[in-house]
């Protein structure tokens, strides 16, 4: 490992790409090329590795994982792949020898921002775990020219921009024109006999797409083990139609090649709702097309045959976006290598698990049959078979339940329920946290669990800690390699360690002063930002993560605005200050989400102009809320909102980060914060508001009357009046309206009133707690000790035991 | 018109619901009974009623699917939930036919339902919850196949038809004895009696163990009347005292399809709400009048002019409130559809095709319904959105798990909001006016206002609330707040608030 990662070593290296690829000296090159340099050397290391084991066919290659997922959000590569190579101070040392800066490459290179939010970081944790784990793991998606908008907020509204991280960020793919495959789309079926008296399916008059794989390495800490992330670039067959462009049709000769390249162009931001759009399903088609032809081919390399297909190979499902592997694999078996049917569903149920990540009835992608049947026709032909015999296993499995039957049907009422889909066809599925999985298993898929209970299991979420806390709070991390030694870093498990300095005043005293330094950090950037000098000392209370209703920070906005009316009544009123800071990005078509962006804009403006009320509680709204700076919030983070409506986040993931830079958290007993609060205990969390069960019940009873909260409860009633009454001179009607009229009389779906008064009070405990140094010290450390369970390392190890078969 | 006059303070306020016993709830630990008559019995709960002429031409209406009064206690605690006070039950003594009209024997309660301790039981149950049962009192006829005309001579009674010595022989009218006889439209399995016959008079009322009494005696709390037209003034004054004897709470409800104070028939002006017949009718004028109102409909479904029309409507309600006595009309059974009409979601949604439309056009109706004076009645399944043309579709069974939830849940909260209001039945109808498709009612009591508005206009309508205190509201449609002091009322859409006057009851809020 360490002969071809000395500093010289590294130096002569750089030295040779900057030359070679940019004509240029070290003396006189630019940070950027620095940087590509910098990124093709380790890229280089990565590479021979992965050549190790994968270069050659391998007969007895252990099984490998194939983990497919619609998105993946690796963020920044250099800083992980230098860390997890061990290799960062010789790089350090090596480039500023040369007369550059390690730090500000990493600042140069901007996040692959190929996915919307927790899903897609969620998979990219999981391949860092699982190379670490030495693992034969890869994941495949597609290579969105364009990931997750650029977020800009113009006077309140977000504005979208599009994300050019190709620019620099494709340094870390390596393409690979011989390994493209062929995807077909549209065109029909015709049935064949051929002499033999068998029937062979032709499929004729389909466009093609050509689908070419880029491949992004994955490394492991210090694993000698490198994965791959397999990225599908659409193109066309055809550049240019020359008789058309001969003709002068300049923009139509060019047409086929741009109806092909659109396919991989732009991530889709929605992320709770789905986009009922042809672009998407032709998304979908062509990069698991493109996946499974791969894995196909790559294990035919290795092993001559196919029989032994569920033995070597598990495919996973992230989410139902990458559904259509069932049916497609199946049309490889069947049409390509003439498996019969049979066989072929067997070897699929062996080989597929699923992980569902959402109850949200509006997530649950279900596709129009027709519009289906027309751009996938063969897969549509196989989906029909699939639901014809499912059927049959469900009129003998309930012969008496016509609505449960319906409920469970994979076509039904001109709708492909994806969800359905993966359920009858994977051997496992689970869902992201204990509370989560017994929701999915008694509620959503409550057919399929009494038919078949054993497929049924929980994996909850982690994270790849090592990002979050050794690269992203290395002071931190230095405190606990000094308090309990260094194995903390490859066994998360092993934080508990600091249990032991619960009670020592002066350990406590030091995870405070780091946290400050943190936060310093932080303010620094939001001085750069957003032009505001944050009071260091106030508590940094966070929410960050997707805008959602679901998740609520509506309820955090309207407590703010209880505070604001609190500090204007009575001066007097004493509690310690806060900075609320908030950082999140909204689809791009959903209104309400907008609304309440503008709702904190606005109210951080009106607090801003404000001397009486700034320096106690303010406002700051981050732009751009990304991976990298999820990595600078994290550790400067005190108190961590949770606060989803009770049954709705399935696990969420950024509460573990927090949790692990020693944030304690205030949320709802909701997804992993249940996990959370069994962890740490009573005493180290402040839990408040309804439960599960206690919020379906009030949504099914329908006797929900959010105006009697109004009326009941003056500090309610006026932050409603406030909120009438305009923000800053803007009009918020919709958000008003949204908590108190709603349609056909449905106020306030997400009891953001029901749960205020709880909430309240828990916020007023976590301010009495935080005055206490001693106490929120001790609640800090315990947060971090207890966050070993949370590691992407053990979620991914569940995973390998009881699903993949490992 | 009698000085204490005063309907049933129940008819005031509560919720009443409508249940036809063979297709309502079925407690299948009640043995098939062995009957005489023929019958089907139909073993697929939820399918679809026989309709038209079997095989002898003739319409027979013989296939039950078995619910009885067992069942029902079953669905008390679900009807408790929705906020039901009183069950109306259509007939349940024993009869030839599914809809048991056709009278066999009113001592008996219909075997298939259950027995007499299956009714005392119901009645005791019900009453824990605070639920009274009225039953359907069928007067004008018997059925042919029974006890008193004995045509089949299933019975072992001398039944009229058998001979001219029979006892009931006086009940009934021959024309040519014994084949031709007046029945009930000409039906010959519903020959019509003769209210005015002494025998008969004792038998259904004056006796001590007459119908009316005995049942009352049993458990119910009143008697809505079949075709109440065709009953004479001196049989239903009768039936009056004898069931105020009885129960001095009890009600009397007439079924009269048009303005009960203005009903001529028989060539006669009936006075049916002078006091000393009926307490209340079964208010199909304001059906008719919501309907055409809400989507340009007559009682059937035909197109008719007056599609959101405000004034039409906002007179019916005004003729209403000045022919009735007031105590009449504080107790009106306000109703949306029956046994006798096509289902009300059937109505609104253009059979079942415009499943968004039908909703909104029935949340929208729901408001007059529930909130104008009287007790408003769901028919069995309506609050789940089922649908059915004429008789027999609109019978069929009751399917909970079918239903539409969007509509059950809309139903609940709007009977919640109705039993929030603390003595809505004090609450007088002050206005009821009209300006286009918009229309605007006020109930008032000391310092509360109960105001609901309907906008049947293409444009949102602005309902200023005057700096009243909003205590409570609810919403069909799109209605939205603007500002605190109005509501913007949108297409099709419709609220109702509880308004007290600013420091009214409850916490006193200080003046800003």
């Amino acid at each position: 490992m360490n002969e071809e990662c000395s500093k010289a070593v590294l130096k002569q290296k750089i030295e040779g790409k900057l030359e070679r690829y940019f004509g240029q000296t070290a003396a006189k090159a630019v940070p950027q090329q620095f940087y590509k340099a910098a990124c093709m050397v380790v890229r280089d290391l990565m590479a021979d590795r992965w050549m190790d084991t994968y270069g050659d066919p391998n007969p007895d290659r252990p099984k490998q994982v194939f983990y497919l997922s619609m998105e993946f959000l690796p963020g920044t590569s250099l800083h992980n792949n230098a860390f997890n190579l061990g290799i960062e101070e010789e790089l350090r040392a090596a480039l500023s020898e040369m007369g550059s800066d390690l730090d500000i490459l990493y600042g140069i290179e901007p996040d692959a921002g190929l996915g919307n939010g927790g899903l897609g970081r969620l998979a990219s944790c999981y391949l860092d775990a699982m190379t670490t784990q030495e693992m034969q793991a890869h994941g495949m998606s597609i290579c969105y020219e364009y990931g997750i908008f650029k977020q800009k907020i113009e006077n309140g509204r977000q504005v979208e921009l599009p994300d050019e991280w190709k620019a620099l960020g494709d340094v870390w793919l390596i393409t690979k024109e011989d390994e493209a495959k062929e995807i077909h789309f549209g065109g029909q079926m015709e049935e064949v006999w051929d002499e033999h008296g068998h029937m062979k399916l032709i499929h004729s008059g389909y466009r093609r797409v050509i689908a070419v794989p880029k491949d992004m390495l994955i490394s492991g800490y210090h694993s000698p083990v490198v994965n791959n992330l397999r990225l599908w670039e659409a193109t066309s067959p055809v550049s240019i139609d020359m008789e058309l462009f001969s003709q002068g049709k300049y923009l139509k000769s060019m047409e086929e090649k741009y109806m092909a390249e659109v396919i991989s162009k732009i991530l889709y931001p929605e992320d709770a709702h789905t986009e009922g759009k042809t672009l998407r399903m032709t998304q979908q088609y062509f990069f698991i097309s493109a996946s499974l032809q791969s894995i196909v081919d790559n294990h035919l390399k290795d092993f001559g045959t196919l029989d032994n297909f569920s033995d070597k190979v598990a495919i996973h499902i992230n989410d139902t976006h990458p559904a259509m592997a069932i049916p497609e694999l199946m049309r490889i078996f069947i049409d390509e290598y003439d498996f019969q049917w049979d066989v072929a569903w067997d070897i699929v149920c062996k080989t597929v698990s699923y992980t569902n990540h959402t109850v949200m009835p509006e997530a649950l992608e279900k596709w129009p049959e027709n519009l289906f049947a027309e751009l996938l026709p063969r897969l549509h032909s196989i989906v029909m078979e699939i639901s014809r015999r499912h059927n049959r296993n469900l009129l003998r499995a309930f012969p008496e339940d016509v609505f449960l039957r319906e409920q469970m049907a994979i076509l039904f009422g001109g709708k492909l329920r994806m969800a359905n889909l993966c359920v009858a066809a994977a051997h496992k599925v689970n869902g992201v946290s204990a509370l989560h999985s017994e929701i999915i298993r008694n509620d959503l898929f409550s057919g399929f669990a009494k038919l078949e209970p054993n497929k049924f299991t929980n994996v909850t979420n982690g994270i790849a800690y090592r990002r979050w806390l050794c690269q992203a709070n290395p002071e931190l991390s230095l405190l606990i390699e000094e308090l309990c030694g260094p194995g903390f870093r490859k066994d998360a498990g092993e934080l508990e360690k600091l249990l032991a300095y619960k009670e020592d005043a002066a350990v406590g005293e030091r995870l405070e002063a780091i946290k400050r330094k943190n936060k310093i950090r932080l303010a620094e950037h939001i001085k750069n930002s957003n032009n505001v000098t944050v009071n260091i000392d106030s508590i940094f209370d966070v929410q960050v993560k997707r805008l959602h209703e679901y998740k609520r920070q509506l309820l955090n906005l309207f407590h703010i605005m209880y505070l604001y009316n609190r500090i204007k009544e009575d001066p007097a009123a004493d509690f310690p200050p806060r900075t609320f800071i908030f950082a999140a990005k909204a689809a791009a078509g959903y209104y309400m989400a907008k609304q309440i962006i503008r709702l904190a804009y606005f109210l951080s403006r009106m607090i801003e102009k404000d001397p009486a009320v700034r320096d106690r509680i303010r406002i700051v709204f981050l732009e751009n809320y990304s991976v990298s700076l999820s990595e600078l919030i994290m550790p400067a983070a005190e108190l961590s909102e949770q606060i989803s409506l009770a049954g709705k986040e399935a696990s969420g993931t950024g509460n573990m980060k927090l949790m692990i830079n020693g944030a304690v958290t205030l949320g709802t007993e909701d997804g992993a914060n249940v996990e959370i609060h069994r962890e740490v205990g009573d005493d180290n969390i402040f839990i408040f508001g309804m439960s599960a069960q206690e919020a379906e019940e009030l949504a099914r009873s329908g006797r929900y009357n959010p105006w009697s909260y109004c009326q009941d409860y003056p500090e309610i009633g006026n932050v409603v009046r406030l909120l009438s009454n305009g923000i800053d001179g803007e009009n918020f009607s919709e958000i008003l309206n949204c908590l108190t009229t709603g349609f056909n009389g449905c106020a306030d779906p997400y009891f953001v009133l029901a749960d205020f008064q709880s909430y309240r009070a828990a916020q007023e405990e976590a301010g009495r707690a935080y005055l206490d140094r001693t106490r929120w010290n001790r609640m800090s450390l315990v947060n971090i000790a207890k966050a070993g369970l949370f590691s992407a390392d053990r979620a991914v190890k569940e995973y390998a035991d009881r699903i993949w078969g490992l | 018109m009698k000085e204490t006059f005063e309907c049933p303070e129940w008819l005031k306020r509560g919720v009443m619901y409508q249940i036809f016993p063979d297709r309502f709830s079925r407690n299948a630990s009640v043995p098939l009974p062995k009957q005489s008559k023929d019958w089907v019995f139909r073993q697929d709960w939820g399918g679809e009623p026989e309709k038209g002429p079997d095989e002898t031409g003739e319409v027979r209406c013989r296939d039950f699917f078995g619910g009885n009064l067992k069942g029902i206690q079953d669905r008390l605690p679900y009807l408790e939930e929705l906020g039901v006070t009183v069950i109306y039950l259509n007939p349940i003594f024993e009869a030839y036919s599914n809809h048991r009209y056709d009278t066999a024997d009113y001592e008996q309660i219909d075997p298939l339902l259950g027995s007499e301790e299956d009714f005392c039981s119901l009645c005791a149950e019900a009453g824990k919850r605070g639920i009274r049962i009225i039953l359907d009192g069928v007067f004008n006829h018997t059925g042919s196949d029974s006890r008193y005309f004995n045509k089949e001579g299933r019975y072992p009674d001398l039944g009229a038809y058998q001979s001219k010595a029979s006892p009931y022989y006086s009940w009934y009218r021959f024309s040519d004895y014994p084949r031709e006889y007046e029945s009930w439209w000409g039906i010959k399995t519903l020959p019509q009696v003769d209210e005015n016959c002494e025998s008969y008079l004792d038998y259904m009322v004056r006796d001590h163990d007459s119908i009316v009494r005995r049942w009352l005696r049993l458990g119910a709390s009143g008697w809505r009347l079949d075709v109440v037209d065709e009953l004479p003034d001196q049989f239903l004054e009768e039936l009056r005292l004898a069931v105020k004897e009885e129960k001095p709470d009890a009600a009397v409800i007439g079924e009269v399809w048009e303005d009960a104070a203005t009903k001529v028939s028989y060539g006669q002006q009936r006075h049916y709400l002078d006091g000393t017949q009926l307490d209340s009718v079964m208010n199909y004028p304001l059906k008719d009048a919501i309907l055409r109102y809400v989507a340009g409909k007559g009682p059937y479904g035909e197109s008719i002019p007056g599609l959101g029309d405000g004034a039409l409507l906002v007179q019916t309600v005004n003729q209403l409130k000045e022919h009735y006595p007031k105590t009449v009309f504080n107790g009106l059974m306000n109703l949306l559809g029956t046994h006798d009409t096509p289902r009300i979601y059937t109505l609104l949604s253009e059979n079942g095709k415009e499943t968004e439309q039908g909703r909104q056009r029935l949340f929208l109706a729901m408001l007059p319904w529930a909130l104008l004076p009287g007790i408003p009645c769901i028919y069995y399944g309506d609050e789940l959105g089922m649908q059915g043309g004429r008789d027999p579709e609109n019978r069929r069974c009751f399917c909970p798990e079918q239903g539409q939830r969007e509509i059950f849940l809309h139903y609940k909260k709007l009977m919640a909001f109705r039993n929030r209001i603390t003595r809505l039945e004090q609450m007088e109808l002050k206005r009821a006016e009209a300006d286009g498709g918009f229309c605007l009612f006020v109930r008032e009591s000391g310092g509360k206002q109960l105001i609901f508005a309907l906008n049947m206009e293409e444009a949102p309508r602005l309902l200023p609330l005057e700096g009243k205190t909003i205590s409570d509201f609810f919403i069909s449609g799109n209605v939205r707040f603007s500002g605190l002091d109005a509501f913007e009322i949108g297409s099709g859409s419709g609220v109702a608030a509880v308004l007290e006057k600013q420091g009214g009851s409850g916490e006193a809020e200080a003046e800003q």
